[in-house]
């Protein structure tokens, strides 16, 4: 039974009174407090506050506050209907002749409006929360003992069926073998039986014929497939990044494949969380726990924010809504701006878990702070160190040897040649007064610098610019230099990542700054950063030391201010060796290091601070939280570990590419163990949501509909649960004695009597619960969109069952191509064979601004937000699809071909075997016979054969039988 | 149980449609029913009452049938010209009299847009001349001649702002009221809203420019959290209009007609013994809807059928505006058809293929007005004359405007600005003749009552009829609404 909400809203707030004995503001009598608390504070809440309330105050008045006298009249007049204004409330039901009566005594009385009573923000809702279901811990309810005693095969049908008794309604009869079969099979595998399948089922008279055939779907590598595909509309899954370029983001697809493999393996639900939520902060969270954490990675993101302060806090914003909504059904995210309005969620309880995931690198599609390599075993592992080695060592081999070449050539001038290699720039057009930090500002242009010097001409004006130089430095020998550094205005100098001189400031020239580093021969890392503000300009860069002979003179590393570049190119006329090295050099540089990477998270070396930030603004920030736990659900700070966690080590590689990022990135080689802390507490037994929100998520897989019908959102705002002692016993069941095995649960759940109900009705039971809120029988679904096309390769014979691996890029209409800005841009169709592109729908690349149409028209979950629960919808451009579409005319042929092959050559038995592929169970005479009329009357209009029999192959696909379960 | 209702309840507070909306899987397969019992499809209307198998709301109905406005209005379809680009508005209609003879000096303004933010920069004046048009003596410039001689219907305002001065959040947020995606856009509301009184052609419909798609692409015309039934339909102005729409060659319409009528032979037998789920029964009438919509979307698309002097005043005859005259026609007789929303870009792709002039301002506004002008000014004129303008409301603008100074060291590319720019309306209940808000002297910023991208919003949603403060639909623990969660006035001063 599912009320109307407000009508709980009520309830509760009397059971809160009854419960509560609540002292009485002083100029209140005790009536008066009763009669406020039970009626018109929850009255005003459910049917004013809205309109009338803090967030907006329609017409300047708020019903939510002791009323002002001259408001008292108006007040009723409006909610009468009288007066020729709009009647009160606003375009939903008038009041109830009692509510009126309600609100017409608390007006008389004077319209006052006691503070909340149980204290602090939000204190009516909080005292609701005190009894809603949801934050009660979960208990294993007894089970009840229902008379129809046989019926029931496990606990669930107790449950179910003592409902259904006091409704004095019957459970439906069990479905036919062969609707179950099907109904199983795609509930596990997302695909259809084999018509032998379904025949040996049927034949199958031993008593645990079902139980085996669960037991056989469920050791599918299939059903990872089918499961992890729900659980990716649950993480908004996804491989680009929307937006402008809708870029691709990097390994996506083996975070798909982790999920795949997870629900395959059984691994438990809670190590599940624990791994994206932290894997990398597990001490034995190998591969898995990395690439789980790509889950963080997944959301959309955008290149150019227009306040990447406030973009960052998008991002968290996009954990937060994901983490609450899948992990506990809770909508945290509401309370960004303001406390939950319906839920007693706090803004500070929202920002409490913002702070667990304040220490995150934010995305920067790529590199060494989303990326990490993965090996299968420390050899690998430390083979890889050793090619990385390798390549460093040869890189500054050929450097040193190609230098010494150059400067004993006799035109190697000390003003001419260029100790900078791979040197790139990036150009800033701003006022700055002091270096900004350069990495959170988007650059102006950027690209490498020709002149090999750090070149201060690639500006196109004099004031108000940047610059930042990246390149690296060839170190002759092993020794100490010194570095020479004078600009106008500010400059600093980094060599081998620290450092080395810092020449802040607006300024002259005239002051140069100089400081001596040592450093070992090869290619070490340099970096220049510069600005200039108004007036004047210039830069001078150099550096002397042991490599460059006994007087050790300077040589130049910039170009000169005002002048055109210098010294392009070091050597006049290269020799025939030193080209040589050159092409070594370069092929050596563009050889990458070979290894698989992981899709991760990253952390910064210190948490940021974090504030709750008024209306969700990052430019407002109010008070400092720590993470700490939601007030509802016990609140108090996390113990969080006292010292930083060790983590999967980089690989060393700098912090390049990318956009900018605010803060700037950086590649902590530990982490804070904040995310750890907060997984622990979420995938606990203890925690009361967790357990209850994974069992009714895969109760809604079986059934099409949770327990709860609103299955990620568990709050006041929810929908009740149809059967609360259900769901505590499965939540129960598997938290303790199921040891969170996803697999345990289904079967539990799959070998009930309710389970296998027909979907047939019967008139008196649909009179008496048309929602079927009781579970009186099984409910008919559509497939989803991945079924269907996966079904159609199927039943044609040609689906490619291929398990994992990088995304698939099946044939997308040119039209379609050309809604593109880049028509064809990152879809791969040409590098697909044929096979590649029947594989399973879980398998397409998942690109945001285009999505696979054949998914897109039948409800795939929205890609940009958790999706608990698709639509299904119908719609005449589904036929056009089915109908009309490339993809069902081919598949129709190849079906066609297949049942030649298996008819034998007559027509009666291509109708039937076409028929019974798509529909997995022997055809009828009729139904054959009225395929046979088709096929008759398509060839008296001259349409071939063949044509006709790939016709009625189109007919198959199209049929609702084939389109939806029993 | 309350169907469609759009409750009124504002904020965060629950409704019934959650749990409407969230349990999907039941939602929508009663997409049709509505249609169904019109069809006469079901004999006896029983069939389209019952509750479906899948614990079906029967009553729903179907999700796109027509619905009254909230209130009394006067239109009945919206037209949205998209500028994809951003059009400078200095250029167009915001005339700066006072930048002329100043071009080349470098001046202290604030700016942002693509390459970041800045203080100063070189001006450079319009690159046009103004003249004033019609009763309202509307300053016009000569980009837009034909355009000009429509002033009295149309309301400018020209203190727009916008969030983003970056196109793909900038265009995000022109179309879905957010710069974050994933949100469903104004064409999608407004069939929410209202439904669509012709069940043979989409409700919304986006026609693309002839060198591809906006950035973004598909995430323009979004339905975002809401069902597939509300996003926007790509129709093509020539060959096959819709996706799949055309019959392959091998299958004549006898044929498919035959085949038809033999799957719906399968489907009866099917749906007796599940005569409660009316999911099947929606199908099958999907079925024959999809049938009616392959002889009915190619007729609506039947430019060429019209008298020649319609064709050449849209300028079907002039290659310059061949491509846009033929979009414009179309729009019109969609709207004849009872099309809800159009949309319409001038401008795809990258660079100079839009309004986005970075580099050579007069070649890149000189090429996109003159395909334009004439079209758009024919647009209104007809529908003038055939008396649709009043329950036609025209958007015209883009997803930024254009800033004062120049983008680079030389040449006349002007960067982006979100801090003010123009946009207009007509038709629809719009004033005619009246301007609203104003930039500064330089057009760099909204001073004089600056309006937000929301405003406009809740202004063409107020003059279909649709409380922009009260249309909403839950979604994610909160009652989503077009305009945002605070509330936002329309723009009362051009409704007339």
């Amino acid at each position: 039974m599912r009320k109307q909400f407000w009508g709980v809203i009520g309830a509760l707030g009397l059971a809160a009174m009854a419960a509560g004995q609540q002292q009485a503001p002083q100029k209140l009598t005790a009536e008066q407090t009763t009669f406020f608390e039970s009626k018109v504070r929850p009255l005003v809440l459910a049917k004013c506050e809205g309109c009338h309330g803090e967030a907006v105050a329609s017409g300047g008045l708020r019903l939510d506050k002791p009323l002002a006298a001259n408001k008292l009249a108006v007040v009723m007049q409006r909610i009468k209907g009288e007066g020729g204004k709009p009647q009160m409330p606003f375009n939903i039901a008038p009041l109830t002749p009692n509510e009126v009566a309600v609100m017409s005594d608390w007006t008389k009385q004077g319209g006052y409006w006691p503070a909340a009573q149980t204290g602090g923000v939000g204190g009516t809702l909080f005292e609701m929360g005190k009894t809603h279901w949801a934050f009660q811990p979960v208990s294993l309810p007894p089970i009840p003992r229902p008379a129809g005693g046989n019926w029931v095969r496990n606990p669930i049908d107790a449950f179910v069926l003592a409902r259904l008794e006091k409704k004095n309604l019957k459970p439906s009869p069990t479905a036919m073998r062969r609707e179950l079969i099907r109904r199983v099979s795609y509930d596990l595998t997302g695909l259809p039986p084999m018509p032998e399948e379904v025949a040996a089922f049927e034949a199958d008279k031993a008593p645990d014929a079902y139980e085996k055939l669960v037991d056989r779907l469920l050791a599918s590598p299939h059903y990872g497939e089918k499961s992890g595909r729900q659980w990716l509309d649950l993480m908004r899954y996804a491989e680009t990044n929307s937006y402008e370029r809708d870029n691709p983001k990097p390994n996506v697809w083996r975070y798909r494949d982790y999920v795949i493999r997870s629900f395959n393996a059984d691994k438990p639900y809670d190590r599940f969380v624990k791994e994206q939520l932290a894997g990398d902060e597990i001490a034995d969270g190998g591969n898995d726990g990395l690439l789980a954490t790509g889950f963080y990675r997944l959301g959309i993101w955008d290149d150019e924010p227009t306040d990447r302060e406030q973009a960052r806090y998008d991002g968290l914003d996009d954990i937060v809504t994901t983490v609450g909504q899948t992990f506990m059904g809770l909508t945290f995210d509401c309370a960004r701006c303001h406390n939950h309005k319906i839920d007693p969620i706090l803004q500070k309880d929202y920002y409490k878990l913002v702070s667990f995931f304040n220490g995150v690198n934010h995305f920067r599609n790529g590199g060494p702070t989303d990326e990490k390599p993965i090996f299968e075993n420390e050899a690998q592992r430390s083979d890889y160190l050793k090619r990385i080695d390798e390549k460093k060592q040869k890189l500054d081999t050929l450097q040193l040897k190609l230098k010494e070449l150059e400067n004993a050539t006799p035109s190697a001038d000390p003003n001419t040649a260029s100790d900078l290699e791979d040197l790139s720039y990036k150009y800033y057009r701003d006022t700055f007064e002091k270096l900004p930090n350069f990495d959170t500002l988007k650059a102006e242009r950027s690209g490498p610098v020709p002149s090999k010097r750090f070149d201060i001409t690639l500006r196109d004006r004099d004031n108000a610019i940047g610059f930042v130089f990246e390149g690296v430095i060839v170190v002759p020998k092993d020794g100490r230099y010194t570095f020479f550094l004078d600009s106008d205005d500010g400059s600093r100098l980094l060599v081998n990542g620290l450092e080395l001189i810092k020449h802040d400031g607006i300024h002259g020239q005239g002051q140069e700054q100089s400081k001596a580093v040592k450093l070992e021969a090869g290619r070490v890392p340099i970096r220049l950063e510069y600005f200039q503000n108004n007036f004047g300009i210039g830069l001078a860069v150099s550096w002397s030391g042991p490599g460059q002979g006994l007087r050790a003179p300077r040589r130049l590393l910039s170009t000169s201010a005002s002048n055109g570049p210098e010294g392009r190119g070091s050597v006049a006329s290269a020799s025939p060796e030193s080209a040589l090295l050159k092409k070594q050099l370069e092929d050596l540089k563009n050889q990458p290091v070979s290894v698989d990477r992981a899709l991760c998270i990253t952390e910064l070396n210190q948490p940021i601070e974090t504030f709750v930030l008024l209306r969700g603004s990052a430019a407002a920030p109010a008070d400092k939280v720590v993470p700490g736990w939601p007030e509802i659900l016990g609140g108090g700070d996390a113990k969080l570990p006292s010292e930083r966690v060790a983590v999967v080590p980089s690989t060393g590689e700098p912090i390049k590419g990318g956009r900018p990022s605010f803060p700037p990135a950086e590649l902590s080689e530990s982490s804070s163990g904040r995310r750890l802390t907060l997984a622990n507490w979420i995938a606990s037994p203890d925690n009361k949501l967790t357990g209850r929100v994974m069992v009714n998520r895969v109760w809604q897989g079986h059934f099409g509909r949770g327990i709860v019908r609103s299955s990620s959102n568990f709050g006041l705002g929810g929908d009740s649960p149809t059967h609360p002692e259900l769901l505590d016993y499965l939540a129960s069941k598997f938290t303790h004695e199921l040891g969170w095995s996803v697999k345990k649960l289904h079967k539990l759940i799959l070998m009930s009597n309710t389970y296998k109900q027909s979907s047939r009705s019967n008139p008196v039971a649909l009179k008496a619960d048309p929602q079927n809120n009781l579970f009186w029988r099984a409910d008919m679904r559509r497939l989803t969109a991945e079924e269907l096309r996966d079904s159609v390769l199927a039943v044609c014979g040609n689906l490619n069952p291929k398990l994992y691996g990088p995304s698939i890029y099946p044939d997308v209409p040119d039209e379609v191509q050309h809604s593109q800005s880049i028509p064809g841009k990152d879809w791969y169709t040409n590098r697909m064979t044929p096979e590649d592109k029947a594989r399973r729908s879980v398998y397409i690349f998942v690109k945001r601004s285009l999505i696979f149409p054949l998914m897109d028209s039948f409800d795939l979950a929205e890609t940009d937000r958790t999706t608990p629960t698709r639509f299904s919808s119908t719609q005449p451009t589904q036929a056009l699809t089915t109908l009309n579409g490339k993809f069902f005319h081919d598949q129709a042929k190849i079906l066609a071909a297949r049942l030649e092959k298996e008819s034998s050559g007559t027509l009666d038995k291509f109708i039937a075997r076409g028929l019974t592929l798509a529909l997995q169970r022997p055809a009828t005479p009729n139904e054959i016979a009225r395929g046979l009329k088709l096929m008759k009357s398509l060839e008296s209009q001259k349409m071939s054969t063949e044509q006709a029999k790939a016709t009625f192959c189109l007919l198959t696909l199209n049929l609702n039988e084939f389109m939806y379960l029993d | 149980m309350g169907a469609q209702k759009k409750t009124m309840e504002n904020f965060c507070k629950r409704t019934r449609r959650e749990f409407l909306w969230e349990a999907g899987a039941k939602f929508t397969g009663l997409a049709m029913t509505g249609l169904l019992t019109k069809d006469g499809f079901f004999n006896t209307p029983a069939n389209a009452q019952a509750s479906s198998a899948s614990g079906g709301q029967g009553a729903l109905g179907n999700p796109l049938a027509p619905k009254p406005p909230m209130f009394p209005t006067k239109a009945k379809s919206v037209i949205f010209l998209f500028m994809y680009g951003g059009p400078s508005h200095i250029d167009t209609f915001d005339y700066k009299p006072t930048m002329y003879g100043r071009d080349g000096q470098t001046i202290e303004v604030k700016t942002f847009g693509r390459g970041g933010k800045r203080n100063q920069g070189r001006l450079i004046e319009p690159k046009w001349k103004f003249k004033q048009y019609g009763k309202s003596g509307k300053w016009v410039s000569d980009l837009f001649p034909n355009v000009g001689n429509c002033v009295d219907d149309m309301a400018f305002i020209h203190s727009m702002t916008a969030d983003s001065p970056i196109h793909g959040s900038a265009m995000l947020q022109m179309n879905s009221g957010k710069i974050l995606s994933g949100a469903p856009c104004l064409g999608s509301w407004v069939n929410y809203g209202l439904g669509s009184v012709n069940e043979n052609l989409p409700g919304f419909v986006v026609m693309l420019d002839q060198s591809g798609g906006p950035i973004s692409g598909a995430k323009n015309w979004s339905s975002g959290y809401m069902p597939a039934t509300y996003q926007g339909t790509v129709l093509r102005p020539a060959g096959t209009p819709i996706l799949d729409l055309a019959r392959p060659a091998e299958l004549s319409q006898d044929a498919q007609r035959k085949l038809l009528d033999t799957l719906q032979e399968y489907n009866h037998e099917h749906l007796t013994p599940r005569a409660d789920n009316s999911n099947l029964a929606a199908r099958i009438a999907s079925y024959e809807l999809a049938y009616k919509m392959q002889s009915n979307a190619p007729e609506a698309v039947d430019v060429d059928s019209e008298p020649e002097h319609i064709k050449k005043l849209y300028g079907l005859d002039d290659p310059k505006t061949a491509d846009f005259a033929r979009k414009m026609i179309l729009t019109r007789r969609l709207v004849e058809k009872g099309v809800r929303f159009i949309q319409v870009y001038s401008g795809g792709s990258h660079n100079d293929a839009n309004w986005d002039a970075h580099g050579n301002l007069e070649f890149n506004h000189n090429l996109h007005a003159g395909r334009t002008d004439k079209p758009i000014a024919a647009l209104i004129q007809d529908l003038k004359q055939r008396g649709l303008l009043d329950s036609t409301l025209i958007i015209w603008g883009g997803e930024f405007g254009r800033q004062p100074v120049a983008e680079y060291a030389a040449g006349t590319g002007r960067d982006h600005n979100a801090y003010g720019f123009t946009m207009w309306m007509a038709g629809g209940g719009v004033k005619g003749g009246v301007s609203v808000g104003s930039t500064d002297e330089l057009g760099s910023r909204a001073v004089d009552s600056p309006f937000h991208v929301k405003s406009l919003h809740a202004t063409a949603l107020q003059l279909m009829g649709l409380d922009p403060n009260k249309l909403s639909y839950f979604y994610g623990g909160l009652d989503q609404k077009l305009v945002g969660v605070e509330h936002v006035e329309p723009i009362k001063e051009i409704i007339a």
